[in-house]
């Protein structure tokens, strides 16, 4: 086990200097110039080139790719042009802002995604079966911008039980931290909860027929049994597979829900700094999403062999 | 015999008690009267700004998201009022010498920095020196050849030739000549700390969340003033602290105003404003004159480098269906390149303004020779009204025969674009801070060597050179009429109109005035 995150963590650090090239150089080819945007649209050439001095756009993208390099050698991601702070703390600022939104987001879609899937398939071709398929059409085709704006219409405006936006740290006050993460949580994990139950839904009816289980039911094991401690195990390991793709996805996906209700995150920070060409921004917020979403991948291997021991990571399987 | 009565102790203790009740009764009349006042000052007011800014150094940015935070830290010695005249801010006296070349102003006395020292002529100095350096419009003190300090209370700037419109330029709020203390003046642009003599005093900032300033004790409101006055005036703050958030969303801005998170919002779209209008627990609030809305000509790619071309564009739009559709209403159709009630409005070039004569602009056209070339617009989906303005200006043109693309950016891509002088005919934009900062700044982008149309003019080179030279207003005003006139007749901007910005609040707040940056002072929360 500890050869197996040895070696993925090592083969993980090409992966992810290659990202960081690929998005600094895809950056360069963008037509847009950060000094422009903080000195304005009707500033002079002079005013301009001012600014790029003063930012350090005036040396070449190599020497400027090298000296970043260099700095994260040392640790270090580089200062941003536009946030007045180092490219580290405005990631640490906002990384576990993202990751408790995603890993709400999360929770609920493994809690709610999960047994209503498994529900569908014990309830086959019956009235519940068919009320979860639409629950998760309608998961997947409603665009989750437009759900968190009437989520905060609902209960923000009208109702006024939830906060209309906005995040509050847990460290200031767990129950509005909480609060906070509940309509974004909802916006965020609706996409998710409709896949996940249609994977789960699917492959519980498949592991529903296989003999062991045929076998169980005609020994007179109680439904909740079979399902519980023996269906259930089997469904695990695709359903693991799309929980990981979905944590990534809902990671990914923030920007667009941290926009919508003002959450000071990881995907506002990097499309924040897109659109001004804040070029350590997008760098250093790229190598940390990349970094996560491969420390993810390792982990969703590692709880294979845990759910399924027959599982080797040694080449054996 | 005759004894000196003695003082009577169980006399004198009831004397002493008195006092000391006395003493008391002030001293708790003190207390309470100061913890009724701390009552007053609510605790927080919350405003939700819609774009987060690019930095809080007022030298290092043109940007409206910087000024709305800083001119609360920072002052200036001299600024504008409501009616955008100049008047001294930090400065208590300002003397012009006879001969235009020196610049005398005295410092208030006992204004104090957030750090607690007093503000003197070393910071006024240290500042200058500061702004000469890394400010983007250092232009502006280019001509002053020295600094002079003879006391602590009076600074002296020594011009290297007359400048008729100093004043005026060193007011500007473009890029303010803000007052830091000395210690900040060997800082680059954008690292400085945020240590100004505003009312209200930096906490901190937490990007793509909030920007939190507290209220300043010391705050000293300027006794020349009654109340709120442009930039300058009396200025109280009743919070206790106040909370610029960054809301970029304005669906979100909204919500939060009707559920009471935010107390005021900036920019609150027209749909939402008609939906909100009978909402008695909010206020609606016009801020007219936001910006001039139109678009660069580029005099040098084809086919707008001929003027009959660029003279059929002019002719060919509908202003009033250009700004109906891009503001949904919220505009005012005027000529000027000034605002009506501003010293300086004129209405010459008129004749071109407005005309909706498509008829007129394919005579041209044919009179031109016109063969189909392209004419690249490029505008933003950063700016909806830009968008729009662009798609209604597309189907004009078209319909008056011309053949147009349409190349939409963001932001960023859009100002890079305008650079390359062989990208675009017609740029879509607003002209905001210049106009409403007077006739130097509102079509100074014409001028070389900035020439937004990409081609130099030489007769408006002069006329700009004429304009800021001018020894009288009505000297200066009869220049800008030509200056306007000159803008019209060569199809350097094309006006479309005044765009009126909307804003709102929650229906207790009160003494809010919409200006050019939400000012926090003097509003209080009504119960």
């Amino acid at each position: 086990m500890a050869e197996l995150v040895l070696r993925r963590l090592l083969s993980a650090i090409p992966v992810l200097l290659l990202v960081t090239l690929i998005s600094a150089s895809i950056m360069q080819l963008v037509p847009g110039d950060p000094a422009l945007v903080i000195a304005g649209s009707n500033a002079s050439d002079a005013e301009i080139q001012q600014v790029r001095q003063a930012l350090g756009l005036d040396r070449s993208f190599g020497v400027r790719l090298l000296e970043w390099y260099g700095g994260l050698l040392r640790g270090d991601l580089g200062q941003s042009m536009l946030l007045n702070r180092s490219v580290t703390d405005a990631i640490l600022e906002r990384l576990p802002v993202t990751l408790a939104l995603a890993g709400f987001a999360l929770v609920l879609t493994v809690a709610i995604g999960v047994p209503i899937g498994v529900i569908a398939a014990l309830k086959a071709n019956t009235i519940i079966d068919q009320a979860v398929l639409v629950v998760a059409l309608i998961g997947v085709s409603v665009p989750n911008f437009w759900l968190g704006l009437m989520l905060i219409v609902s209960f923000g405006v009208w109702f006024d039980i939830l906060p209309a936006g906005g995040y509050t740290p847990f460290a200031d006050s767990p129950v509005e931290w909480v609060r906070s993460l509940i309509l974004p949580g909802i916006s965020l994990a609706m996409l998710q909860i409709g896949l996940l139950a249609r994977i789960t839904r699917a492959t519980m009816l498949e592991v529903l027929r296989q003999d062991y289980v045929r076998t169980a039911r005609a020994k007179g094991l109680p439904l909740r049994m079979v399902v519980g401690q023996h269906a259930l195990r089997n469904v695990l390991v695709p359903v693991v597979t799309v929980i990981g793709i979905s944590f990534g996805l809902l990671l990914s996906g923030s920007v667009v829900i941290e926009t919508v209700y003002s959450i000071p995150g990881m995907g506002r920070l990097l499309a924040s700094a897109i659109f001004s060409r804040d070029y350590p921004v997008i760098q250093g917020g790229l190598l940390v999403t990349a970094t996560v979403l491969v420390l993810l991948n390792l982990v969703v291997d590692l709880l294979y062999a845990v759910i399924d021991p027959r599982i080797k990571h040694d080449g054996r399987s | 015999m005759t004894t000196a009565p003695n003082r009577d102790d169980s006399r004198h203790f009831p004397r002493v008690r008195q006092w000391a009740l006395a003493c008391a009764i002030c001293l708790c009349a003190v207390a309470t009267a100061t913890d009724a006042l701390a009552q007053q000052r609510a605790p927080m007011l919350v405003f939700a700004q819609e774009a987060p800014p690019p930095t809080l150094d007022p030298y290092f940015s043109t940007s409206v998201s910087t000024r709305n935070v800083a001119m609360h830290i920072f002052e200036t010695l001299v600024t504008r009022d409501e009616n955008n005249a100049i008047v001294p801010n930090l400065a208590d006296k300002i003397t012009e010498a006879p001969d235009g070349l020196s610049y005398t102003f005295t410092l208030r006395r006992g204004i104090k920095f957030h750090n607690g020292q007093e503000m003197t002529s070393a910071d006024v100095k240290a500042s200058y020196e500061r702004y000469l350096r890394v400010a983007l419009q250092k232009v502006i003190l280019a001509p002053v050849s020295a600094i002079e300090t003879p006391d602590a209370y009076t600074v002296v700037l020594r011009l290297s030739r007359k400048v008729p419109v100093f004043l005026d330029e060193m007011s500007s709020f473009v890029t303010p000549l803000a007052i830091l203390p000395a210690s900040q003046r060997d800082r680059e642009g954008g690292k400085i700390d945020m240590i100004g003599t505003g009312p209200l005093q930096f906490v901190e900032w937490q990007a793509d969340s909030h920007i939190r300033l507290k209220r300043f004790a010391d705050y000293v409101p300027d006794a020349r003033y009654k109340g709120t006055d442009g930039f300058a005036g009396h200025k109280e703050i009743f919070f206790n602290q106040v909370d610029f958030k960054l809301v970029k969303d304005p669906g979100a801005r909204v919500a939060g105003l009707e559920a009471g998170q935010f107390h005021i919002i900036e920019d609150l779209p027209i749909e939402s404003a008609k939906r909100l209008a009978g909402n008695k627990a909010l206020t609606l609030y016009d801020l007219k004159n936001w910006w001039l809305h139109g678009a660069w000509v580029n005099h040098s790619k084809p086919p707008t480098n001929d003027i009959r071309i660029r003279r059929a564009i002019q002719i060919a739009l509908d202003m009033e269906e250009i700004m109906e559709i891009a503001t949904d209403g919220a505009y005012v159709l005027q000529p000027g390149l000034q605002y009506p009630g501003n010293p300086y409005y004129v209405t010459t070039g008129a004749q071109y303004y407005n005309k909706k004569d498509p008829a007129g602009a394919r005579k041209l056209l044919a009179e031109a020779g016109y063969k189909g070339e392209e004419i690249v617009i490029i505008t933003n989906s950063s700016y909806q009204t830009m968008y729009k303005a662009a798609q209604v200006v597309a189907e004009q043109l078209k319909g008056a025969g011309f053949k147009v693309r349409v190349d939409v950016f963001d932001w960023a891509t859009a100002m890079a674009r305008r650079k390359d002088g062989n990208a675009w005919n017609l740029w879509f934009t607003g002209q905001g801070t210049g106009p409403s900062v007077g006739p130097f700044a509102a079509m100074k982008d014409v001028v070389s060597p900035q020439k937004n149309q990409i081609t130099a003019d030489p007769v408006i080179d002069a006329l700009y050179a004429e304009l800021i030279s001018g020894t009288t207003v009505e000297a200066r005003k009869a220049t800008f009429a030509k200056f306007q006139e000159r803008v019209y007749d060569q199809v350097l901007f094309l006006k479309f109109g005044d765009l009126t910005r909307k804003q709102a609040s929650r229906a207790n707040v009160k003494g809010f005035v919409p200006y050019r940056i939400p000012r926090m002072w003097n509003v209080r929360i009504e119960d």
